[in-house]
């Protein structure tokens, strides 16, 4: 199919579709296409996809411009304080965090990005959160608390694991290939660990995996 | 240990994601600005006004892509079923 059928075929779709009678949908169709039988096999199929699709990919698109401003340095939500961005991911974001009461410390805050909360996400979120509550392993990092935004939004606390990617801490530290394995030794047995628990990470990757000097701490599952 | 809410978070199912995944590619291959365009809005959560500011549309010509692309990937995917 040449770039003008593409084109055509984008064209027709999108004016058929605005074609309320069925009737008159199909002599547009048929008319625009001619005797193009491959541009006309394209169309059918896409009116017909368009017919069925529903909800398809819409309920992700709901974001209201206000929904977008979201939390950052010095938000309270609930009793943290947010202090710094400190990591990103496709979905969230992790802020370092003040816990204001019972007592101060500084946690990790892990929050579904504003806009990003469709019900989809927040099911992955929920099942992270789930999941990392489900590890008990000094060098996996531990939930501490989970709640929602006043908008909703669900978050987790993890304790803050104060370190830098493992493969710079190896850089920084000038290891040695053994020194490198036995730290490496260590992120196995706390995969094992998740694996033991029925938790598959799948997002395993350096900046996931903290180092700080005697410890190996991984986030995020 | 709340077990039932873990079944719960796990009913998204992963293989739809890849289904959407692999459909994607195949659309970036037909037409590489409806691809952005879903990865905009879907992925990266902007407004279809801003989507169409992005990639410099106007927004009818982004409503329009916007029903293309959708199209293409809900056919995309029913055919891989």
């Amino acid at each position: 199919m040449n770039a003008e059928q593409k084109r055509l075929a984008r064209e027709i779709l999108a004016d058929a579709v605005e074609k309320p009678d069925p009737g008159e949908r199909v002599v547009f169709i048929a008319q625009a296409c001619g005797t193009d039988s491959e541009l006309r096999q394209l169309v059918d199929a896409l009116v017909q996809a368009h017919e069925q699709a529903g909800d398809f990919l819409q309920q992700t698109i709901a974001v209201g411009e206000d929904n977008l401003i979201g939390e950052g340095p010095g938000t309270v939500i609930g009793r943290y304080k947010l202090l710094q961005e400190i990591g990103e991911g496709g979905f969230g974001l992790v802020f370092m965090a003040e816990q204001l009461e019972p007592f101060q410390r500084k946690v990790a805050l892990k929050i579904i990005k504003a806009g990003m909360d469709t019900r989809e996400v927040i099911a992955r979120f929920e099942a992270e959160r789930q999941a990392l509550a489900l590890m008990d392993h000094p060098n996996i990092a531990r939930v501490l608390d989970a709640g929602a935004t006043e908008s909703g939004r669900p978050f987790f606390v993890m304790e803050l694991v104060k370190g830098i990617p493992i493969t710079a801490y190896c850089d920084q530290h000038n290891l040695s290939t053994a020194e490198r394995l036995n730290l490496f030794i260590k992120v196995c047995h706390a995969v094992q660990h998740a694996h033991q628990k029925g938790i598959i990470h799948r997002d395993l990757k350096p900046s996931n995996v903290m180092s700080c000097g005697a410890q190996a701490s991984n986030s995020g599952a | 240990m709340n077990v039932d809410r873990l079944e719960l978070a796990e009913t998204t199912p992963p293989e739809e994601l890849l289904a959407l995944d692999e459909a994607l590619v195949r659309l970036e291959g037909f037409d590489a600005q409806a691809a952005e365009l879903i990865n905009l809005r879907f992925f990266a959560g902007f407004t279809q006004q801003q989507a169409a500011d992005l990639l410099g549309l106007s927004k009818r010509t982004a409503d329009r892509l916007w029903t293309f692309a959708r199209a293409f990937l809900f056919k995309e995917i029913q055919a891989d079923q």
